[in-house]
């Protein structure tokens, strides 16, 4: 038989269904290598930060009676205006993605798309949100549509995210590999922490509330100066949702808090998440009075010593490509963000309510291309002077 | 460091490639775009002006990068850049894994003053989840990007590895599929039947074997483009076999019974990966399943191999839906170079996007029967 003509989808609309799945759900999530995608991230989400009135639009995929697909959308139903069905944390982390059993994202992205297109309220777009762009599901999801007009997609974003792998046999092998003045500046960092009486461990469930809310003060400091912050933004609602998902997940090593003291003051912390040897680098936080150590660089070093010790492959280093990850980094896995319009009679609709957004990121991507770095960065900082953001 | 780039359009300096190219086919699991293949073609099989046009990528003398490309020269339409092989199934640029943005810049610069200049540069049957399309459109240089156009998506069942041994691979599959596998084997066994592999003695013959029997089967259904190229299609794959047949890079598996062979199964594999691409078999002996017996030996040798997954090849007829536990589609993808010629470049282009938007809306508004029944119809109109 067709492995597709042997599953199942079911919709999952409360919390407590959901909870239900953990342990098949987290397999799952280790088995794609998307360490956001874990319930213990996505629970805590809808624990912590969910906005008001969001309602989980969860299909779950069985064969056999064996979960081999989790498509955890949620809905803001009553808000007016165009039905999105997306997937819940893209403020905090990108790589957000459905799940499937690798190789089978198509059988059951066409189960998932039965089970949307009957879904109520019936989604008028499917936002996937800082998606890998190597994914299958924009494509699965359109092509798998069912009926005789299938979905329609736009690919309107596309932000660089810079990996390092981990296929050398240890990080001193893996820093021999890159370039002399890397080597001997990252040496001469490390040592000067050290010589300041720096020390660094990773925390544990012991030191996790601790930890967790000097990461939050970090964060919060280094961002006062910089602008907005997700995080911040999210005021204490988001040491409560790190406090969540770090219980559940600190023990296995796949909540990564690591934390740079100066005699025993927090200067720095590194927050990463891992599932099936991805490890991804979720945010960070460090001490300005210390800037001539270069903690934030000395922590992510830390870290990426740490992912080799435990034998991941990967390390992703989140969105955007700034200079300091470039150096780190060996390669580039970018993420897109995709709607994608459903079929039906308000598809009209929903291409007018989609317009002013792609016709918005058209118009930046022309003018990326046709202005020069300088004249960009102008304009940003122009931008941000007349919406009243610090500089 | 920065990268250099360079266009290679003589046979000798391609050949000088070979270990390196090579080396990236297998980092990349792409076996049909290992160099003998890719090359192999480009002797036997390649359109008669078509010339390659390979970018290679290096970065402090490494080469970390290749677009192995052909131009047909003299034509009058489109100049369309294609991947060497043509529309052989999951080919690529190649990059050392991770790197495939940098190496497109690299690419996309070089092919942008390329000679002939290029309208079009046609990805065809690449995998779904390359970054290669994006990439080369996103770092394309100047103002504008090309305009790119993915016209048409096909199913590629896959076999995925991981269950350990072809026993625990079989012990995973439905009770009907191992009772029908074992009492094919049986029956197959029972009328003499015997399975090998083609090695350097027997290659020549086994090669004729499998091209007769491809076009036996292919005689009924209409066209075959291994039947349509004639005697170059053999030519062609013994070079190939010359230099891949002892890596594995080529495989031919063959059922014999009594001593006649009665299917034959061709693969390539690199880097775990084995893409089983084309096959034929003799319909007077259907009841042994002899299509599905072939694959199940291709399986089972990747297992003894250690190998990550067998890949069966674009189309998804029966005997692959049986044996597969996954798609991993692949993707037929224009991008048009920006210039003065775009304007004629889409409108070159147009007839083609518009003839596969239509069948894509047919086959999505008709049922199954009736598209097999249209399906049926065009072969016979066809044949006339």
């Amino acid at each position: 038989m067709h492995p597709r003509l042997m599953l199942t989808g079911e919709s999952i609309v409360d919390l407590g269904a959901m909870e239900d799945l953990y342990a098949e759900w987290d397999a799952l999530a280790v088995a794609c290598a998307l360490p956001q995608m874990s319930p213990a991230w996505v629970l805590a989400w809808w624990r912590a930060l969910a906005p008001d009135g969001a309602a989980p639009r969860v299909v779950a995929v069985r064969d056999a009676g064996r979960l081999v697909g989790l498509a955890p959308f949620f809905v803001e139903p009553g808000r007016g205006g165009r039905v999105d069905y997306r997937l819940p944390g893209i403020e905090l982390a990108v790589r957000l993605a459905p799940l499937a059993l690798p190789g089978r994202e198509w059988h059951v992205a066409e189960t998932v798309a039965h089970v949307l297109a009957r879904a109520d309220p019936r989604p008028d777009a499917i936002a996937l949100e800082g998606t890998p762009l190597a994914s299958h599901w924009p494509a699965a999801l359109c092509a798998r549509w069912p009926g005789p007009v299938r979905a329609i997609a736009w690919q309107y974003a596309l932000y660089g995210c810079p990996t390092v792998s981990l296929r050398a046999p240890s990080y001193e092998a893996w820093l021999e590999g890159k370039s002399a003045s890397f080597r001997r500046e990252t040496r001469r960092h490390r040592r000067a922490f050290l010589a300041e009486g720096g020390s660094v461990r990773m925390s544990t469930r012991a030191t996790l509330s601790d930890d967790i809310a000097a990461f939050v003060r970090l964060h919060t400091a280094r961002w006062q100066s910089l602008g907005a912050s997700n995080l911040v933004a999210r005021g204490e609602r988001m040491p409560a949702m790190l406090e969540d998902v770090g219980e559940s997940l600190v023990a296995q090593g796949r909540f990564r808090l690591m934390m740079l003291e100066i005699d025993g003051e927090p200067v720095s912390a590194h927050l990463a998440l891992a599932a099936g040897g991805e490890v991804l680098f979720v945010n960070t936080g460090w001490d300005e009075r210390f800037a001539r150590l270069s903690p934030s660089s000395v922590n992510m070093l830390y870290a990426l010593e740490h992912a080799f010790a435990c034998g991941d492959r990967r390390v992703d280093l989140g969105l955007g490509e700034q200079a300091y990850k470039q150096r780190v980094a060996d390669g580039d896995d970018p993420v897109a963000w995709v709607l994608i319009a459903t079929p039906g009679r308000r598809l009209a609709l929903t291409l007018l309510r989609s317009a002013p957004l792609l016709a918005r990121y058209a118009v930046r991507d022309a003018a990326t291309r046709a202005l020069s770095a300088e004249q960009a960065q102008r304009l940003r900082a122009a931008r941000r002077r007349l919406s009243g953001g610090a500089g | 460091m920065t990268l250099e780039s360079e266009m290679i359009v003589e046979q000798p300096r391609l050949e000088s490639l070979r270990e390196e190219w090579e080396a990236l086919a297998i980092a990349n699991s792409q076996p049909m775009s290992l160099p003998a293949w890719m090359l192999g073609w480009l002797r036997h099989l390649a359109p008669p002006h078509a010339t390659a046009r390979v970018v290679a990528v290096r970065e402090g003398g490494r080469l970390v990068g290749l677009a192995p490309l052909f131009v047909e020269l003299g034509g009058r339409g489109r100049v369309d850049y294609r991947l060497l092989g043509g529309p052989t199934p999951r080919t690529s640029p190649l990059a050392v894994p991770g790197r495939e943005w940098e190496v497109a810049e690299a690419i996309a610069a070089e092919l942008s003053r390329a000679l002939p200049r290029i309208d079009a540069l046609a990805l065809e049957s690449g995998p779904l989840a390359s970054h290669w399309p994006t990439a080369l459109r996103e770092r394309w240089p100047g103002r504008v990007r090309p305009p790119a156009r993915r016209y048409h998506v096909q199913s590629s069942p896959t076999v995925s590895l991981d269950a350990g041994s072809f026993d625990a691979w079989l012990a995973g599959k439905s009770s009907s599929f191992r009772r029908e596998l074992r009492r094919h084997r049986r029956d197959f066994t029972a009328a003499g039947g015997t399975s090998r592999m083609s090695t350097r003695a027997t290659l020549s013959d086994d090669i004729a074997a499998f091209i007769r029997l491809h076009a036996l089967r292919w005689e009924e259904r209409g066209s075959s483009s291994i039947v349509e190229v004639g005697e170059r299609m053999p030519a062609m794959l013994e070079e190939v076999a010359g230099s891949l047949i002892d890596s594995g890079g080529l495989r031919l598996y063959l059922l014999e019974i009594d001593g006649e062979p009665i299917a034959a199964q061709l693969c390539a594999g690199a880097g775990g990966e084995v893409l089983c691409f084309n096959g034929g078999w003799d319909a007077r002996f259907a009841h042994l399943s002899p299509s599905i017996l072939a694959i199940v030996d291709a399986i089972e040798d990747a297992f003894a191999r250690a190998e990550a997954r067998v890949d069966l090849g674009p189309g998804e007829q029966t005997f692959k839906r049986r044996v597969a536990d996954g798609d991993d589609p692949v993707a037929w993808t224009l991008l048009l170079a920006p210039g003065r010629r775009l304007g004629l470049s889409y409108a070159r282009s147009a007839p083609m996007l518009a003839g596969r938007s239509a069948r894509e809306t047919v086959k999505r508004a008709v049922s199954a029967e009736r598209a097999d029944r249209l399906r049926a119809l065009r072969d016979r109109v066809g044949r006339r």
